[in-house]
Formats: structure tokens, sequence, C-alpha cells
């Protein structure tokens, strides 16, 4: 019973999760803290911490852990199903309109536009990671030099730009 | 593409996502450099401009930017099979790593060396976001309409701080009424 409970309150989180990243830490907190008491005040606060720090989406990241101490390992798998279920469903549906949408003349008015609002949105991507993990001038520093290497070699697989970020990180920081 | 068996199609898309998943640091937008150089670059699966119209959609929908970003491209390239293997390639690698952490739970923050690996790929995650966002903003073909659209966007975004659902929703509706769709 718990894990359809589990399942289902991840199905509606993964939903809200518009934009991803900090926004989604406010609604996140008054469902599984303030109204389901799932984990307490301190863990959500260590579990934010370490989210902004790890690979995947942070939305999920706190649905496998929340998942976890609520119910083990079947706890972190149905609680990152629930998180990835319905997006999965509407991206499927709209990527089985849009391709049949191309020749639209709506859809392309629509979509000329938003691609100039996502690059507004991108930037605001850019600001919030740097703002909200760069707590002096040395990762600013690493981001301009990874900024220049991005755009002159375009060959380098960026993989392995990240890695020597992350080592450089690792001596300087 | 199309002289290639599905299965390997499917095998390959799996790969690439479960690997670009691990180096995500700070959000599904770490990925989209990554993915851009691999997909449209290395592996020509998608054009410019279907990388772009992926991402855009999926930037604007609800759920997050990754699981939306793997269910378009995987459908795009190999429909529901390469859908489905996408979202679960991307979604291993995240829920090893905080399942691990759950466990030695308490021990793992503490560890400085991992959090100033971290930080420096996060650092490296924003310079190539600026790049790509540099990049895309050279493709767009820029006409009086968009170049106002895109000042109204940054107005609202940076000065106003609206939210950014209703930036999109506004910019959407204003592309119907008024965009050439070019």
């Amino acid at each position: 019973m718990l894990l359809i409970k589990i399942f289902l309150e991840f199905c509606k989180i993964g939903i809200i999760a518009f934009g991803g990243g900090n926004a989604i830490f406010p609604i996140l907190h008054r469902e599984v803290v303030e109204s389901l008491h799932w984990i307490s005040e301190q863990d959500f606060l260590y579990m934010v911490s370490i989210a902004e720090t790890t690979p995947g989406p942070i939305g999920m990241n706190l649905s496998t852990f929340i998942g976890y101490r609520l119910a083990r390992f079947p706890g972190a798998i149905i609680a990152t199903l629930g998180y990835d279920f319905l997006p999965f469903l509407i991206m499927l549906f709209v990527a089985i309109t849009v391709v049949r949408l191309q020749e639209n003349k709506i859809y392309q008015r629509f979509l000329s536009a938003v691609m100039v609002v996502v690059l507004v949105l991108l930037m605001r991507a850019v600001y919030l990671m740097a703002v909200g993990g760069f707590h002096d001038f040395r990762p600013y520093v690493l981001s301009l030099i990874a900024f220049i290497a991005f755009m002159k070699f375009k060959k380098l697989n960026p993989i392995y730009l990240l890695i020597i970020c992350g080592v450089i990180g690792m001596i300087c920081f | 593409m199309k002289d290639k068996n599905p299965l390997k199609i499917i095998f390959e898309l799996f790969s690439i996502f479960f690997y670009v998943a691990i180096f995500t640091v700070g959000g599904g937008v770490a990925m989209v450099p990554v993915l851009e150089r691999i997909m449209v670059g290395k592996k020509r699966y998608l054009s410019d401009k279907e990388f772009i119209e992926t991402f855009s959609i999926a930037q604007i929908l609800p759920g997050s930017l990754m699981i939306n970003m793997a269910t378009f491209t995987g459908y795009k390239i190999a429909k529901f099979l390469g859908a489905l293997f996408c979202c679960i390639a991307i979604t291993i690698p995240p829920l090893t790593i905080i399942t691990l952490i759950a466990m030695f739970y308490g021990k793992f923050i503490e560890f400085t060396l991992v959090k100033k690996l971290m930080l420096g790929i996060l650092a490296g995650v924003v310079g190539e976001v600026s790049g790509i966002t540099l990049n895309m903003f050279r493709k767009t073909k820029f006409n009086t309409f968009k170049i106002i659209l895109l000042l109204f966007s940054f107005l609202l975004m940076f000065v106003l701080r609206v939210n950014p659902i209703y930036i999109v929703i506004i910019g959407a509706l204003l592309g119907i009424l008024l965009g050439k769709g070019d």
C-alpha cells in the first residue's frame, strides 16, 4: 500500500517540476515535509545540498532519496518511476503529435517564437547555476575557460571537458 | 540512419543517454551541450533545427528537462521503443548514485574532494551551456518580431521576475498571432 502511495505522490511531484532545478524545492517541501511528514526538515536540507551536486534532475534525485528512506530499494525505484511516469506519457503524446505538425503554419509560428523565449530560459539556467553553486571567483574563472574551450574545439567531446574541469576543481578549489 | 538495424539504433541511443546522464550535474540543462555535440555533430541523428526544436519543446512542458528530452529525442529517432529506452537510460545513473548516497547517509557530503570534483564539473557545465546558448543565438534567423520578443522576454525574466511559465505562454501566443514562422 505504501508503495502505491509513494508512486502516486511522485507522479504528482514529477508533473509540477516545471523548468527544472530549484523551482521544485518549495513545492516538494510542502508535500513531503509539511503535509506528509515523510522526511524531516534536516534530512530535506541535506538532500537538497546533495541533489545540487550529483548527476540527474534535482527533482528525481530527491524522489529517489525520499523513496529509499520510506521503503528501501523498492521505495527508491517506485518513487523514481513515479517521477518519470507522467512527463514520459505527456512527451510521448506531444512527440507523436509534433512529428505530424511540421508543415502546419500555426505550429511553425508557435515554434519559432518559443525558440526565442528558450534562449532567455537558457540564460536563466546559467545564471541560477552560477549564483546557486559558486561561492567565490574561482569557479567563474574555470567556467570562462570551459566556455572558450567549448567554442574553440568543436571536435572535443564535452564530457572530457567536464572531466578535466572536475579534476581542476579537485586541485584548485 | 535508415540503413541501420533498429535494434542497433536503440542500443546506441541507450548508451548515449546513459553516458550523458552520468555527467548531468546541476540540473537537466547540463545535458544540452553534450547531447548537441553527440546527436547533431558526431552521430548526425538530428539536424540543427530538429535539435533546437526538441530542446525547446522539452523545456516548455512540465516535467524535468532530462526526461522530456530523452523521450522526445528517442521517439523522433526510433519511435516508442526509442523513447522508452532513452528514458530508462537517463534514469539508471542518478537512481543508482542517490540510492548509494541514501544507504551511506551522512558519510558522503563530508567527503570534500567529491564536492570539489562536482563543483569543478558544475563550472564546466556553466561554461558549456553558455557556449551552446551563444551557438543557438547565432543560428537564430532574427527579424524585427524576434528581436522585440527576445528583449521583451528578457525584461520579463530578469527585471520583472515573471514566472517563466507565463513568459513561455506569452511568447507562444505572440508568435502565433504576430510571428512569421520562419
